[in-house]
């Protein structure tokens, strides 16, 4: 895991879920998080794919189960970096 | 003003809290797609124009339930506008699934949906205002669809011409143009299939906020939050070039260079003009020079007719803004500045900061696409009669030069030959009064607004007594310009609400009112007349109003005037009264 991606990928969250205090696990769920519910979640989808210039399709946002799997998707789909 | 905020910005306004003193707006929001981030986003930008919305979120798809039951949460909420979102993605997706005979009649359906929540809505004094539909494009038959009267095209755009019809039709009835928006934007940037098959988003993240300033706009617009002028620069702005150098021939209009950029830009702003935006020239030049293109050049759209205030000097702009305001009396929050000289537009925004003052593009032939897209003239009502404010404007200024000859204020008053028409509320005036209460800021006691079925149950009400009142002088016709809607309590004579047009001040006009409504109260046998001061951000001009045409203090902002105490003002208006319309 870059570090780089990691803090994008905080600061997003952030940004997002308007927390600038969050901190991200690789176990992180919704469950862990304050304000990231189902309405959220598609914020920080979209927030993601502008910020990383990826794009998800239907099935990987409902199956992602923690942030680091999201964190191996963006990494996966910019070509391993 | 401009500047959109981010949808994550705007949800963050909606959450912030001090709502308490900011004016409200009362909506419900009834969706048949997942509507919480438009919610969201719609409080935001209700808060980020100044204002608070008190929004009931309807249930999922649960949209006739909530208005066709009498019952139901949305009854006890009491909105002032009900908003309606059905997409039509919902409408697509289940469009395969029926007969060809259903399909030709879908938008037949659509349309008495729309009108049986409409009569609903309507009937408990709600406003209705629903968005229409972006076509999602099906490519069923190729472009061959048009031809087809059950093409899901053919469908979808009789659906908004259908809406377009109902709100013609009514005025309580408001759409949301979301196919406009699309069209400008591109079906991409308002739709995102994942989001919708995942969480039911028929609106991206990133198209919210400009719906949201739309719709937002629209509801301040009912509260009287709106643009009413737009004041001009000349050399650069309207024409390409500056008349006094390069000459009348020389400027850039009509064929000449970028004259076509020009020229349709003046065009349209002359259709802004014939709908009632009043328009200003604020120009560093010669008056003769300012005028000559207006006067002689054959290409010219706008003409000085169409011009309310012309102010042509070598002084700064800042002063002339403030003397076309003396002038127009419109808030400095409902103008717009346009001029292409960035150095002017920071002048004007430091020295207004309500006012809005675009950042013109450098390329004049962007002027017209980028002014649509900022989507500034949002307004609540139109009537025939707004055409002629232009006009009205213009005596104006010559009140205002005549002014200048009179040093005695009475002999002044005189001189203009002032007549008053006083009338009840009648059919003929209900959407100008309904306007007027909308539009009424500053001179405004009670800031009570009404739509035009509200001002027709006033009209027919027993506990009501209502005043219009036109002024004719010698120069013109001044149309209404003071409204007055009176209840009838059990000791007193109440003044719910008592309007007045800011052109007018200083003519005596609040006296005749007052002689008016003493003349009512005497009629009804009641010896007591109650004025309530409401204060809200713009009305301060009347805060000692009450005081000042003799009341006395009961409480804080409340007023009393005893009849028998009462001795009419003398004022230099003639007034006949008019019970009924006479025939024309």
């Amino acid at each position: 895991m870059s570090d780089e991606l990691w803090r994008d990928l905080t600061e997003v969250f952030r940004t997002s879920l308007d927390n600038e205090d969050l901190t991200l696990a690789e176990t992180t769920t919704a469950d862990d998080v304050e304000g990231w519910d189902s309405i959220t979640h598609v914020l920080i989808m979209v927030a993601v794919e502008k910020k990383f210039r990826v794009k998800f399709t239907a099935a990987e946002i409902q199956r992602l189960e923690n942030v680091g799997q999201l964190a191996a998707l963006i990494r996966s789909k910019r070509g391993g970096v | 003003m401009i500047a959109i905020p981010e949808i994550a910005a705007l949800l963050k306004l909606a959450r912030q809290p001090g709502t308490e003193g900011i004016p409200a707006v009362k909506a419900a929001l009834l969706a048949d797609t997942a509507s919480q981030l438009l919610a969201g986003a719609l409080k935001g930008y209700v808060r980020h124009l100044g204002l608070h919305l008190d929004l009931f979120e309807g249930e999922f798809d649960q949209i006739e339930m909530a208005v066709l039951d009498p019952a139901s949460a949305l009854h006890a909420f009491r909105p002032e506008t009900v908003i309606v979102y059905l997409a039509a993605e919902r409408m697509a997706g289940k469009f395969g699934t029926l007969s060809v005979a259903e399909r030709s009649g879908f938008a037949e359906e659509f349309r008495e949906r729309a009108r049986r929540l409409h009569e609903a809505l309507s009937a408990r004094g709600y406003q209705t205002l629903f968005f229409n539909l972006a076509d999602p494009g099906d490519g069923v038959f190729g472009n061959y669809g048009s031809k087809v009267a059950w093409s899901l095209q053919s469908q979808i755009r009789q659906c908004n011409l259908e809406l377009m019809r109902l709100a013609q039709e009514a005025s309580d009835f408001h759409v949301y143009d979301l196919a406009a928006l699309q069209a400008a934007m591109g079906r991409a940037a308002l739709f995102d299939p994942k989001l919708y098959v995942t969480s039911k988003f028929a609106l991206t993240p990133g198209i919210l906020p400009l719906v949201a300033r739309d719709v937002a706009q629209m509801l301040a617009a009912r509260k009287g939050m709106f643009r009413k002028c737009v004041i001009l620069d000349l050399d650069n702005t309207l024409w390409g070039g500056v008349v006094a150098d390069d000459g009348l021939d020389r400027i850039q209009i009509g064929e000449l260079g970028l004259g076509p950029a020009f020229t349709a830009f003046q065009s349209w702003l002359k259709q802004l003009r014939d709908r009632g935006i009043v328009l200003a020239v604020c120009s560093k030049n010669d008056d003769a020079n300012a005028r000559e293109p207006f006067l002689k050049h054959p290409d010219m759209v706008l003409r000085l007719e169409d011009i309310a205030v012309f102010v042509a000097n070598w002084e700064d702009k800042a002063n002339n803004i403030r003397r076309i305001k003396s002038v127009i009396d419109i808030d400095f929050g409902a103008m717009v500045f346009l001029d292409d000289n960035p150095a002017e537009r920071h002048l004007v925004r430091e020295s207004f900061p309500t006012m809005t003052v675009p950042e013109l593009p450098e390329d004049p032939s962007e002027y017209v696409s980028y002014l649509v897209g900022l989507n500034l003239f949002e307004t609540p009502i139109y009537t025939a009669q707004d055409a002629q404010r232009t006009n009205e404007y213009q005596v104006e200024a010559k009140r205002h030069a005549e002014r200048e000859k009179f040093v005695d204020l009475k002999e002044f008053l005189r001189s203009l030959e002032m007549r008053a028409v006083v009338r009840p509320f009648l059919p003929f005036n209900f959407p100008r009064v309904a306007q007027l209460t909308q539009r009424s800021n500053q001179f405004n006691l009670r800031t009570v607004r009404y739509t035009e079925k509200q001002i027709e149950f006033l009209a027919s009400s027993a506990a009501h007594a209502t005043l219009a009142f036109e002024l004719k002088d010698r120069f013109g016709d001044n149309g209404l310009i003071s409204v007055v809607i009176l209840e009838i309590q059990e000791e007193a004579l109440f003044i719910d609400t008592w309007l007045m047009s800011c052109r007018v001040l200083g003519r005596g006009v609040e006296q005749l009112v007052l002689n008016t409504i003493v003349e009512k109260a005497r009629s009804f046998g009641i010896k007591r007349i109650r004025g309530e001061y409401l204060p809200t951000a713009k009305n301060g001009m009347v805060k000692e109003h009450y005081a000042k045409l003799g009341f006395k203090r009961e409480r804080e902002n409340l007023w009393v005037l005893e009849v028998s105490d009462y001795v009419d003002f003398p004022v230099h208006i003639e007034k006949g009264e008019v019970e009924e319309v006479a025939s024309v």
